[in-house]
């Protein structure tokens, strides 16, 4: 068995947006995913604080999680799959809404409007297909989606990783005003830690289901600590013409063979440049080493 | 429908050339087309390639696959991953390749090729499932360089890979032009992967070369509004925000007369909306604009 997300704690307040970075096989989809309630944890809980209430997200049933649903939203990655491609726009927003108990046609059609405009999509668009729609498009498309019940907590699960860089930019701003307009609060699941520093205050980096450094943005791209989010840095491509006949200095090995059996003691032992005997055996947890700045390792 | 068109590329012995653009640019259908790889009903409509002096294009397909397919051009592309058949060992299926070729398929051989991309031998035993994405990826580069090409056609060799196994290939890469000169056609959208790898560069939008020339010098002052669109868009880890290039590439089914860019540009002028604009040298580069 293997547990793709071990022994998280996290905290995302409202109107943050706090990005959770990792690679493949991270964990971080999994984590997304159950702190929307879309899959139960085998053990933890999800905490929703809204004003004094706070609601467990695992627990909830029946009536109670049907309207705790509109509040917890989820962007996917592949917008060429996650909006039907062979409905008209207008209905792709109109349905969710219909089946959220939603009836005036007066309202169903403002709210569409509303969220369209916020999305920044032309009207006339709402007539189209959606198979007419561009991959960017369908993306904000995807996100109206979302906006349409103002929810409280958003998973944007890699929401410009398929889409081409120069239309990156406008989502990753539609993103950021809604989060500061509206207070809603957004969990951003990327493997770039360069969109994660734009788009993020704060940066969870997660690798083979443990969240291994937690600290703001500007701390974890600066003086990161842990020697996987190192390397993850190191290897970030960037704009660098001087690179081009230089081997870059990589502080990790590649990717482990697919195996079913996760290594023991801390995971990132048989790739880490400073792995000590401990490392082989005992698994870290996270600490707070400096105000704000977690990290899960022997080194500290 | 044009995928690419009056597009003249040239990588010589010993060097790094980068060719970018985003979805739609035509990258992907030229690179096929040279290879002669294009499935109907996509075809080469016209042009040559040359190897050497030779157009490629034009040899009868008995020729092409025992003298240049995989012996002087090969290739790597994104599906490389899928690339090996599921049914054979990594190491049989290298081994073949040599022997196809008429050369020596022997263990050691294929050994020796697995070192050269940094995998351990046992690797030549393993199935492709077996393999993480990276080692499988590393795999198809020791196969493409089985025959020892003099030049290499990477389309997209680290999409989908992790960023750390990303920087490790691309790495391997710079070493083989390093120790063998062998050369490399590197097609990417990635302006960062361009910018840290190759020599000289080409910039496709909409099926049309639109600025080309030195990387150092492009990097530095890009000339063309969408390059300069394009790089803005690129994020870097001081980035502290990322632009965005209004509006999308046109369907190359409708392309209006004049600049394909026009509807994208901050500087649109008249003479844009009549006229493409055609290369034109600017210091170590040529671009194909009506500003310059």
């Amino acid at each position: 068995m293997v547990r793709a997300v071990d022994g998280v704690s996290l905290e995302v307040g409202r109107g943050e947006v706090v990005a959770l970075v990792g690679e493949s096989g991270s964990g971080k989809t999994t984590l997304g995913r159950a702190a929307i309630g879309l899959t139960r944890p085998t053990s933890g809980n999800v905490i929703l604080v809204e004003g004094e209430t706070l609601t467990n997200v695992g627990q909830a049933k029946g009536r109670k999680w049907k309207s705790l649903r509109r509040k917890l939203q989820i962007i996917f990655q592949d917008p060429f799959s996650s909006v039907d491609p062979n409905m008209k726009v207008y209905d792709a927003l109109r349905i969710p809404l219909q089946a959220q108990g939603v009836r005036s046609k007066q309202e169903i059609s403002e709210r569409i409007h509303d969220v369209f405009k916020r999305v920044g999509l032309p009207e006339q668009q709402l007539s189209n297909y959606v198979f007419q729609l561009s991959g960017g498009q369908r993306q904000r498309v995807g996100i109206a989606r979302v906006l349409l019940f103002n929810p409280a907590v958003v998973v944007a699960d890699e929401p410009v990783s398929m889409l081409d860089a120069s239309l990156k930019g406008d989502i990753l701003n539609i993103i950021g005003k809604e989060s500061k307009d509206r207070g809603t609060a957004f969990l951003f699941i990327t493997h770039e830690m360069s969109v994660a520093r734009v788009i993020a205050a704060r940066i969870a980096v997660m690798y083979l289901g443990n969240v291994v450094e937690v600290a703001p943005s500007d701390a974890i791209i600066e003086k990161p600590l842990h020697p996987y989010t190192k390397a993850l840095l190191e290897a970030s491509p960037t704009i660098d013409p001087s690179m081009r006949d230089v081997t870059k200095k990589i502080g990790a090995k590649d990717e482990l063979t697919l195996s079913t059996q996760h290594p023991t003691g801390c995971k990132f032992h048989p790739r880490c440049p400073f792995v000590m005997g401990v490392c082989k055996t005992e698994v870290p947890h996270l600490k707070e080493v400096e105000p704000g700045h977690w990290v899960s390792c022997w080194l500290y | 429908m044009k995928a690419a068109e009056g597009v003249d590329l040239t990588v010589d012995r010993k060097e790094i050339v980068g060719l970018a653009g985003e979805s739609g640019s035509g990258k992907s259908t030229l690179a096929l087309g040279m290879l002669r790889l294009l499935n109907p009903p996509g075809r080469v409509v016209a042009g040559e390639v040359l190897y050497d002096g030779v157009d490629i294009l034009k040899l009868p397909e008995k020729d092409f696959r025992e003298n240049y397919r995989w012996k002087k051009l090969a290739m790597v592309f994104q599906g490389s991953m899928s690339g090996f058949t599921p049914v054979f060992t990594i190491g049989t299926q290298i081994s073949e390749v040599l022997k196809i070729h008429g050369a020596e398929g022997s263990e050691a051989k294929v050994r020796k090729l697995l070192e050269l991309v940094n995998l351990d031998e046992t690797i030549g035993r393993r199935y492709p499932h077996e393999l993480s994405g990276g080692q499988k990826q590393r795999a198809f580069i020791a196969m493409a360089l089985a025959l020892e090409p003099e030049v290499l056609v990477a389309d997209e060799p680290t999409t989908a890979l992790d960023v750390i196994t990303q920087a490790n290939i691309l790495n391997l890469l710079k070493s083989l032009r390093r120790d063998f000169g062998i050369s490399i056609l590197m097609i990417t959208h990635d302006l960062a992967i361009i910018s840290e790898t190759v020599d000289r560069l080409y910039i496709m939008y909409a099926g049309k070369m639109v600025e080309e020339g030195d990387s150092a010098e492009f990097f530095q002052k890009p000339k063309h509004p969408y390059s300069q669109g394009l790089l803005a868009s690129t994020p870097t880890l001081q980035s502290k925000e990322i632009k965005g290039i209004p509006g999308f590439m046109p369907d190359l089914a409708n392309v209006p007369p004049g600049c394909s860019f026009v509807p994208r540009c901050p500087y649109a002028m008249e003479v844009c909306r009549r006229e493409e604009p055609k290369l034109k040298g600017v210091g170590r580069e040529r671009v194909a604009c009506w500003l310059y």
